[in-house]
């Protein structure tokens, strides 16, 4: 598989990382440098007298070195792995080395621990307990959300705007005892909406009523179908083990790596990864709660193929999942896309029906040109139909630069009134936007 | 639309006072709203439950509009061919690196090879060209057809857009017309002074001045016309700048006059021992006030000159010295050499200098650096052909670099010989503290490639600058390898 300099970049923790990464891409600093099927491996000379052990494994990019940076991948794992990107001759092919087949072979036994733990019968007694201890208070807090919901509406919302931020607070803060966190942060959410532009009304009444239809959904959860019931116990709040999801059967295919959106808060990044089965025909989004510069260890690198296992978290539109094993990468193909924006809305519209609560879908479309209309830019297809560039969207003249005017096929994320493109096809290759 | 509307309406309003129904959803709301239990539901409670139905129904249903017209914003077909993925990817991590002196190099390169850049690149690029206005021509090059489309949308890059010198002439800020003209009087200096000519009335005396200064770039006697006409301009700041350049440009009366005067405040005469030696008269008080312009500034080689010395210093940089040869009746060297012998007229000297620069005369420049005289060196050696350099620097500058950078700074390409490669390490390794890696990044640009196997013999005795050294070595081979994974790769 050809990786590129710009997907073994994009693991990088910050942009210091990566400038260092960068320099110490060259032969005149290491010592040696090793590969084999599973691994790469090598040394590199640092300030001290022992050079530092650097070694990657390549089925899911993982990294391994022996110097005290608390970055990672550090830069000494970048550099190598650029190294490898940019001249793989470079590297001698050998047997690993005792160093290195040690950590391989703790990765393997680990992820067997994972995935075949088996919680006794106590614990699980205990687990139920809790948990229906939980849906007793969520049930609660959900009949006290209704109450604040129809004061509101029998007041009208006309004066909402006079409010403070600190208006959702209490409502929230509620839900968070219920142990509704999923709830209690749309409540939060209400106060995020800029109450000084025009359509403030409209985006506060879709929000508090995903919330009724939410909360209406959860008490009468038991005559919900059994997918349906997933989905309101997973926006409310109810988290599924990672490991009891790993224990079941996941979707093998090929999946492409989309693109990925990055959000910072404080010191904590969430990343979504969008990933497309070539096979199956389906989209994924891997969710990642990443604390400081701790690395994101999947092996899924945008802009590149993986034959992978995914597990789906249930419900009746699957799109979250999470990686169960991945085998080996594959090289990047073309798929199919939507031809305009027409079919890509009745793609939505089916969802919809079954998922009131949908807000972001990835779609791949077809013939997509931008254009700029007084001072904004729209994303229109063959047909001459449009959709507006989402506002905040900063990578307008990367797309510009590779559409030149002309239409190309791309991979957006639709949202309600506008669209944000995270990848589209340039010169015959998949280009990370 | 209308419906969602309404419903949205109603919210504000409260369902105390709304008066909202039913009767105001579409038909296929109200037909599965139809289906709902609704009989034990409070007005509140059924007014969400069918405006969430509503909104479902809306969201689902939303159809994208069609644009009225189509805006052709296509750009045009590019005329040169890409440049490689390797040679793209070196660009994008010597930008990331922050390697200013190699990305320099790999725009000037690729334009030099007749390549563009991949149009993802596009954008790093134009921002390159933004910040750094040597580079820009260069980016506009290597942007070609596509760059200039893109550079319509974002201020930042206007730079890029072509220029229509009219326009920008008559229409444009001061700035932009005096950019326009400096790169004019670059190119075709007789069009900047046909168009400094065009709108000379209608400019007020600042810009005047301003303008007039830019016409020392490419100064011919083709100019003494129009600046002769100025030395009557009503503003003084316009005479004085005019009576500068004309001074120093030959053919014009001043410079006649200037070189009349030198002529009798300047000969030689025989000493008691029978040797010949400058004479230098006082100068009037009058002479001095009718021949400097008024706007010469003190250097670091004049401002400990006295008033005297500082009125010759001025002269003499004026006037080709070809001329001191037929007056003197001496080659250039002797005339070097006894000015050098006086204390009086040695400091003279560094005016000579300029004066063989400005009027490009290579046998004076040659004659004053190997009798070295150091003010204003660099500007002499830069006369030369790179390939003479060297060994003009080695003779003159003998164990000093400090200068190396600035005497070779008009060809980033240009790659040294690698006995001069191995003059310039020898010396910057043994003095390792005093040249940091700022310094070591732009001077490797003209490292020999085989240095990098040598560099190990190199070094100072010190054991703490020993490792100084190394790290340094490091830097220098990296540098190198990637400026020669440029040339390759952009070829």
């Amino acid at each position: 598989v050809n990786w590129t300099e710009e997907q073994v970049i994009a693991l990088a923790p910050d942009p210091s990382a990566s400038k260092s990464g960068r320099e110490l891409a060259s032969a005149s600093r290491w010592v040696s440098r090793w590969m084999s099927e599973r691994a790469l491996w090598g040394e590199c000379r640092g300030s001290g007298s022992i050079p530092y052990r650097t070694q990657i494994e390549i089925r899911s990019t993982a990294f391994k070195c022996s110097c005290p940076s608390r970055k990672f991948p550090c830069k000494h794992g970048l550099g190598l792995f650029l190294m490898f990107v940019r001249d793989p001759g470079g590297f001698i092919r050998s047997a690993e080395p005792d160093w290195v087949t040690e950590w391989l072979e703790k990765r393997e036994q680990r992820e067997q621990k994972r995935t075949g733990t088996e919680e006794p019968g106590a614990a699980l007694a205990a687990k139920a307990k809790r948990a229906e201890s939980r849906l007793k208070k969520v049930k609660g807090g959900i009949v006290e959300t209704q109450l604040w919901l129809k004061d509101l509406l029998r007041n009208g919302l006309v004066s909402i705007p006079e409010n403070s931020h600190s208006f959702w607070q209490s409502p929230a803060a509620r839900m968070v005892d219920a142990q509704a966190p999923g709830i209690a942060n749309m409540i939060r959410n209400l106060g995020d909406i800029n109450y000084f532009t025009d359509g403030w009304q409209s985006e506060l009444l879709e929000q508090l009523l995903k919330i009724y239809l939410l909360t209406e959904g959860f008490r009468n959860i038991d005559s919900l179908p059994p997918l349906m019931q997933e989905d309101v116990r997973s926006l409310a709040g109810f988290t599924k083990s990672q490991d009891e999801l790993k224990a079941s059967e996941g979707v093998k295919d090929c999946w492409q790596v989309l693109g990925r959106q990055i959000e910072r808060e404080q010191e904590l990044t969430v990343y979504r990864t969008w990933l497309y089965g070539t096979g199956t025909k389906r989209f994924a989004m891997v969710l990642q709660f990443v604390y400081r510069n701790q690395h994101v260890e999947t092996g899924l690198i945008p802009g590149t193929g993986s034959l992978a296992e995914l597990v789906f978290f249930p419900g009746t539109y699957q799109l979250r999942a999470i990686v169960k094993h991945h085998s080996s990468a594959r090289p990047f193909t073309s798929p199919d896309g939507l031809k305009d924006w027409s079919e890509a809305e009745e793609r939505y519209a089916s969802v919809l029906a079954s998922f009131p609560w949908l807000d972001k879908m990835p779609m791949l479309i077809k013939n997509i040109t931008p254009i700029k209309e007084n001072e904004r830019w729209l994303m229109k297809d063959a047909g001459n139909k449009y959709v507006a560039l989402k506002e905040s969207y900063d990578r307008l003249w990367h797309l510009l630069s590779c559409s030149g005017g002309e239409p190309a096929d791309m991979f957006v994320i639709r949202e309600k009134n506008s669209c944000t493109p995270l990848g589209m096809w340039h010169d015959q290759q998949y280009r990370i936007l | 639309m209308e419906a969602w509307n309404e419903t949205v309406k109603a919210a504000l309003l409260g369902t105390d006072r709304n008066g909202w129904s039913e009767a105001s959803l579409p038909a296929e709301v109200k037909e599965v709203l139809a289906n709902v239990n609704l009989e034990e539901a409070d007005q509140e409670e059924k007014f969400m439950k069918a405006a969430s139905l509503m909104m479902t129904y809306h969201k689902a249903g939303t159809i994208t509009p069609a644009l009225p017209q189509i805006v052709d914003l296509k750009a045009g077909a590019d005329i040169r061919p890409a440049c490689s993925k390797k040679a793209a990817d070196l660009l994008t991590a010597t930008i990331a690196e922050g390697r200013r002196e190699l990305t320099a190099l790999w725009v000037q390169t690729c334009d030099k090879n007749g390549k563009r850049i991949p149009h993802w690149l596009l954008p790093e690029v134009l921002d390159l060209g933004a910040s750094n206005e040597h580079l820009q021509q260069h980016v506009i090059n290597i942007s070609d057809a596509r760059g200039q489309w893109l550079a319509r949308f974002n201020p930042s890059w206007k730079y890029a857009l072509p220029l229509s010198i009219e326009e920008t002439w008559e229409t444009g800020k001061p700035a932009e017309r005096s950019k326009l003209l400096a790169h004019l009087r670059k190119n075709d200096p007789g069009r900047a002074r046909e168009l400094m000519a065009s709108t000379w009335k209608q400019e007020n005396a600042t810009l005047r001045a301003d303008f007039i200064k830019l016409l020392a770039e490419n100064l011919t006697r083709e100019d003494i016309p129009f600046l002769e006409d100025q030395l009557t301009d009503k503003s003084q700041k316009v005479r004085t700048e005019a009576k500068y350049l004309l001074r120093s440009l030959p053919g014009s009366s001043i410079n006649d006059s200037v070189w009349e005067k030198l002529k009798q405040h300047i000969g030689l005469k025989a000493s008691k021992a029978g040797r010949s030696e400058i004479v230098v008269k006082k100068v009037s008080a009058e002479d001095k006030e009718l021949l400097l312009a008024g706007t010469e500034k003190d250097s670091e080689t004049t401002v400990s000159l006295k008033e005297d010395e500082r009125w010759y210093f001025h002269m003499i940089s004026a006037i080709d010295p070809v001329r001191w040869e037929d007056h003197l009746r001496l080659p250039a060297r002797d005339i070097i050499d006894l000015f050098g012998e006086a204390k009086k007229t040695q400091r003279l000297l560094p005016a000579f200098s300029l004066a063989a620069h400005r009027s490009m005369n290579t046998g004076w420049a040659k004659a004053l650096l190997e009798a070295k005289v150091m003010a204003n060196a660099v500007l002499l050696l830069k006369m030369f052909p790179l390939s003479e350099r060297e060994n003009l620097y080695c003779g003159i500058m003998e164990n000093d670099i400090s200068v190396v950078n600035a005497a070779f700074d008009d060809d980033p390409g240009h790659q040294w010989s690698l006995d001069f490669t191995r003059f310039v390490v020898k010396l910057s390794s043994a003095d390792a503290y005093r040249f940091r890696k700022e310094w070591y990044r732009t001077i490797t640009l003209h490292f020999h490639k085989e240095i990098i196997k040598e560099l190990d013999k190199y070094g100072p005795s010190d054991i703490a600058m020993k490792s100084f050294w190394q790290g340094m070595s490091q830097e220098i081979v990296q540098a190198v390898e990637i400026r020669e994974a440029i040339t390759h790769s952009l070829k």
